[in-house]
């Protein structure tokens, strides 16, 4: 898997849109099932209440490409991220607000200071934090706050493509990283090419072998590039979804009868008291107007 | 004729026992100390870029330098040899100790550019014997 790979606005649509679609033809080449095309937004552009965030870029798969896929037996996905350099809790707050980000699927962000990066450890909800290993750090990481962030279920990102052209960024990169996965136990990190031209992009069995240059073990190389953004992709979804739980009100005999079994689960006790079923995992609670109240966690049941 | 048949498929029904009970697991007790290495050299020639020709040695001098760039000097005394090598399609075959795969394929993903050409090595397959690799590419 690879969660990132950049689209620039170049002068005239056509243009990016072939672009785009030769990397992900080469994608599909070097054998790769799931892919994220990145849009990057400036800080200045996330500003004042005109934000001017673009809509997430569709690609028209052709069946020349689904072919090459179906001759491997598996299944392509292309999904769309955004990634956000930021550098105020104003721009943090705009962000979240804003109805054009939540079009996308994953959510990224680039701190810039020390005070937004304890800012997004801490409180706000994004996927993945994806810092600028390839120059020096502006800031010291510390145990804290990338403790936090991890249990908060957010992931770090390595890339390499910038690694592979200049050789002070390479050096950058392996020294920023290997502080990166001390710092984080070796969990929670991703590695991604984060490619602007088709030509950097390599295949996923080059980006765990270059996990172990970034001082990660074996296993943990290969949870990185795979199981790693799959959690990512989860997780996505979840942020998505609106609410944690659902209750709906309504008689005993307006029960559908695949939901019968709630009746015997109860065995009539006394009201206002609450039971939990061991079957579905959901609660129970018989009023005492004799109407049953059920409470599933994200699943709705409609009582008709 | 009915009974011949029963005793043929009981003999045969024996044998296929003797054979099965005859068959052991084997384990090879050779320890291969090179891994080999299927590799090729991608100018991107499909998108539009263009490529140069290139040797065998010119092959081999690509390879040294860039383990001699990410790695030194150390990098640089890694020792490989190009079993084959095709000059059309510039693909060969690599053979090098067990102990300096890590080096060899890190430094061979951080190869980005030959003679001002953009490029990228794709490898195709890395195994403990040269009977896993396929040589009809190179016919």
């Amino acid at each position: 898997m690879d969660l990132n790979i950049i689209i620039q606005p170049i002068d005239g649509p056509r243009e990016e849109e072939k672009i785009s679609i030769q990397k992900v033809r080469m994608a599909i080449k070097l054998g790769f099932e799931v892919v994220a095309l990145n849009v990057i937004v400036d800080g200045q552009q996330m500003e004042g209440k005109n934000l001017k965030i673009p809509e997430p870029p569709v690609i028209k798969l052709g069946d020349f490409e689904m072919a090459e896929v179906k001759v491997a037996g598996k299944t392509f996905q292309v999904k769309s991220r955004l990634t956000c350099v930021v550098s105020d809790t104003n721009q943090c707050h705009h962000l979240t607000r804003s109805p054009l980000a939540k079009k996308y699927d994953i959510l990224a962000v680039q701190p810039m200071n020390e005070k937004i990066f304890q800012h997004v450890c801490g409180n706000m909800e994004v996927d993945i934090i994806c810092l600028d290993l390839a120059s020096r750090l502006p800031f010291t990481l510390k145990r804290e706050q990338v403790g936090q962030a991890s249990t908060r279920g957010m992931f770090f990102e390595i890339q390499y493509a910038p690694c592979l052209k200049d050789r002070i960024a390479r050096r950058n990169t392996i020294s920023n990283s290997r502080i990166l996965t001390q710092l984080t136990n070796k969990v929670n990190i991703i590695i991604s090419s984060g490619s602007s031209q088709v030509m950097d992009l390599r295949s996923c069995f080059d980006a765990a072998n270059l996990g172990l240059l970034f001082d990660l073990p074996e296993n943990k190389c290969k949870e990185a590039v795979w199981s790693n953004c799959k959690k990512v992709l989860s997780q996505a979804v979840s942020r998505k979804l609106p609410g944690k739980g659902v209750l709906f009100m309504g008689g005993a005999s307006q029960l559908q009868p695949s939901d019968q079994w709630l009746l015997k689960a109860c065995k009539m006790p006394t009201t206002g008291q609450e039971v939990v079923s061991s079957e579905k995992k959901s609660t129970v609670s018989i009023t005492s107007d004799c109407s049953i109240v059920t409470k599933q966690k994200k699943k709705k049941i409609r009582l008709s | 004729m009915s009974r011949r048949r029963g005793k043929v498929c009981k003999q045969r029904k024996l044998n296929i026992r003797t054979l099965t009970l005859e068959y052991k697991r084997s384990k090879r007790k050779v320890i291969n100390e090179y891994n080999y290495m299927d590799v090729t050299l991608d100018f991107g020639e499909e998108l539009g870029y263009r490529g140069i020709p290139v040797d065998s040695s010119m092959f081999v001098n690509i390879i040294e330098n860039s383990l001699k760039l990410l790695f030194g000097e150390v990098g640089a005394s890694i020792v490989f040899d190009v079993v084959k090598y095709r000059e059309k399609n510039r693909r060969a075959i690599l053979r090098f100790y067990e102990r300096d795969l890590v080096k060899l394929w890190s430094s061979l993903t951080m190869c980005s550019e030959v003679g001002g050409k953009v490029c990228a090595f794709r490898v195709n397959k890395v195994s403990q014997s040269m009977a896993d690799e396929s040589l009809r590419y190179f016919q």
